[in-house]
């Protein structure tokens, strides 16, 4: 993901017609939205629907983009509003976390499959308000202010929850790290 | 320093949050003697090195061309709809017009549909190649050297000297709340000059949606989420002056009056029902669609348009309160409805509409 202010100049003139513009943000940004899908519902089906969908709502509300470092904010706010909307609406369900080590990416480096799968398998097991204030920072980029304001706790909440889930994170990590 | 106190530090300066940098300083050298504290700081590296899940390499391409694929038509019929409904309340009102023409020309504004064909106009203009797309291949490269870059600068530069004080301008920005339409201009009874909107400005109109008929005005942004609140149906509205509109759930708040909709950020927007008081009951404003902030309500469709100023045939004067003419169906009683014409004073919930507006408890 590039620097908050370029994405918030793609995002203008994307929205200003710049056909190019747009899809340059949409392949800056769909890693992120692709990741929070894939912690939120463990399979690469329903991520894929999410970011379809999320790029349909942000195109449609591009008119509405006031510009500044908002994008970020926002297209956080629309992913996970996504999720939210097809777990509620019942279309997709997330997979256990045990059934969802198969659709683990595989990066090629080696010795980063084991620790990427596990690194995956401890985020899916945090508490949703955990991973959710986790993805805010850590994927999208959010400051513990912006992170707050979407989802609507104070920001000292917000550093308690990645706190807490870099804490059960690392926890988990630790013998892998020592043979890394 | 207890170790909670010190990983906690470290993970806020990993955010690159403000800390102060002597407790850092305090945080990072207990990390480096504490056995547990260690161990936290090995599983950060470790997770710093982790490679979230990478999405297929076409899904971006995919999904941005088919989000102009379901976006783009809609904005078009839109756009077509509106200038069709223009046209058809030009006709309208040149078959109706008994009032004298200076008269009309003199005092009525646009009618509410030709604001929306200023208004509903896509804002997006037309698209441009300009042939510079970086290829998925460009992107990927960038993104394994950021994630490379990440791994070795992340954990490592806390422990690092010198960058514990490292200024955090560029992480401190406020961010800008996505408004609905231009912001809240409709204070009293709506009451924005429709001649702003004939020149074609920005939406300047009422902040109005329908709901069932009934209308509803933008009150301000909520903290609500639709997880908890209860759906109660849809709405037909873009949410602004400017796209196209679009189904949305809507929700009935915890104060019962209110609803909720969500916008295309995903923000909770609230609106109240707008009123008036006659006669010491309440009554509503019912209105044909409004699908579009800036759209002035109407008579809805089973309410005749009068064809002359003093409502008839349709209306017959009811009373007269505080300076507003109100009306109520010939052979009827106030008690179906009432009406009230153009041109209600500031202070009227209908002021600034150029249309009857009808009113029913
Ligand atoms: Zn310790």
């Amino acid at each position: 993901m590039r620097d908050r202010e370029a994405s918030a100049r793609l995002a203008e003139a994307a929205r200003d017609g710049d056909e190019a513009a747009f899809e340059t943000l949409v392949r800056e940004h769909t890693p992120a939205v692709w990741a929070h899908a894939m912690r939120f519902f463990g399979d690469s089906s329903a991520a894929e629907d999410v970011v379809q969908e999320v790029w349909i709502h942000v195109y449609r509300g591009l008119p509405q983009f006031q510009g500044g470092a908002a994008f970020s904010t926002w297209l956080f706010r629309v992913t996970r509003n996504v999720c939210v909307d097809m777990l509620r609406s019942g279309s997709r369900r997330p997979v256990p976390v045990d059934a969802f080590e198969r659709d683990v990416p595989v990066p090629d480096e080696s010795g980063a499959v084991d620790l990427s799968a596990s690194v995956e398998r401890a985020i899916r097991a945090l508490a949703p308000e955990d991973r959710d204030a986790f993805g805010a920072v850590a994927l999208f980029g959010l400051t513990y202010a912006e992170a707050a304001e979407s989802l609507g706790v104070p920001a000292g909440t917000v550093k308690s929850r990645v706190f807490r889930a870099r804490r059960a994170i690392a926890a988990s990590l630790d013998d892998q790290a020592g043979g890394a | 320093m207890d170790c909670i106190q010190a990983q906690e530090l470290i993970s806020t300066a990993l955010d690159r949050e403000p800390v102060d940098p002597q407790a850092l300083a305090e945080a990072k050298s207990h990390c480096r003697e504490c056995a547990d504290c260690v161990r936290f700081v090995r599983g950060l590296a470790a997770l710093q090195r982790a490679i979230p899940p990478e999405p297929p390499a076409e899904l971006a391409n995919a999904a941005a061309k088919r989000a102009r694929e379901v976006v783009d038509p809609e904005r078009e019929a839109a756009a077509q709809a509106a200038a069709a409904a223009a046209e058809a309340a030009v006709v309208a009102e040149a078959a109706a017009g008994e009032q004298p023409a200076e008269a009309a020309a003199a005092t009525a504004p646009l009618p509410a549909v030709e604001i929306t064909a200023q208004d509903v106009r896509p804002k997006i203009a037309p698209r441009r190649r300009t042939g510079a797309i970086i290829g998925w291949a460009a992107a990927a490269a960038v993104l394994v050297l950021f994630g490379a870059w990440a791994a070795v600068a992340g954990v490592r530069a806390i422990f690092a000297p010198r960058e514990a004080g490292a200024p955090q301008t560029a992480q401190t920005e406020r961010s800008v709340p996505l408004q609905p339409g231009t912001g809240d201009t409709a204070t009293e009874g709506g009451a924005t000059a429709p001649q702003a909107q004939q020149k074609g400005e920005e939406s300047a109109g009422p902040q109005y949606v329908d709901f069932d008929g009934t209308v509803y005005r933008f009150q301000s942004e909520t903290g609500e989420s639709s997880a908890t609140a209860q759906r109660i149906g849809t709405a037909l509205t873009s949410l602004d002056g400017g796209s196209a509109a679009t189904s949305r759930d809507v929700y009935g708040s915890r104060g019962g009056e209110m609803i909720l909709i969500a916008n295309d950020a995903g923000v909770m927007l609230s609106f109240a029902p707008v009123t008036r008081q006659y006669g010491g009951v309440t009554y509503r404003l019912r209105s044909t669609a409004i699908p579009a902030f800036g759209v002035w309500p109407a008579l809805p469709q089973n309410v005749a348009q009068p064809t002359a100023a003093d409502g008839s045939p349709t209306f017959v004067v009811e009373a007269d309160e505080g300076g507003v003419t109100v009306y109520r169906l010939a052979g009827s009683s106030a008690r179906e409805g009432i009406a009230v014409g153009p041109g209600s004073p500031q202070s009227d919930p209908a002021a600034g509409n150029p249309n009857w507006t009808w009113w029913t408890p």
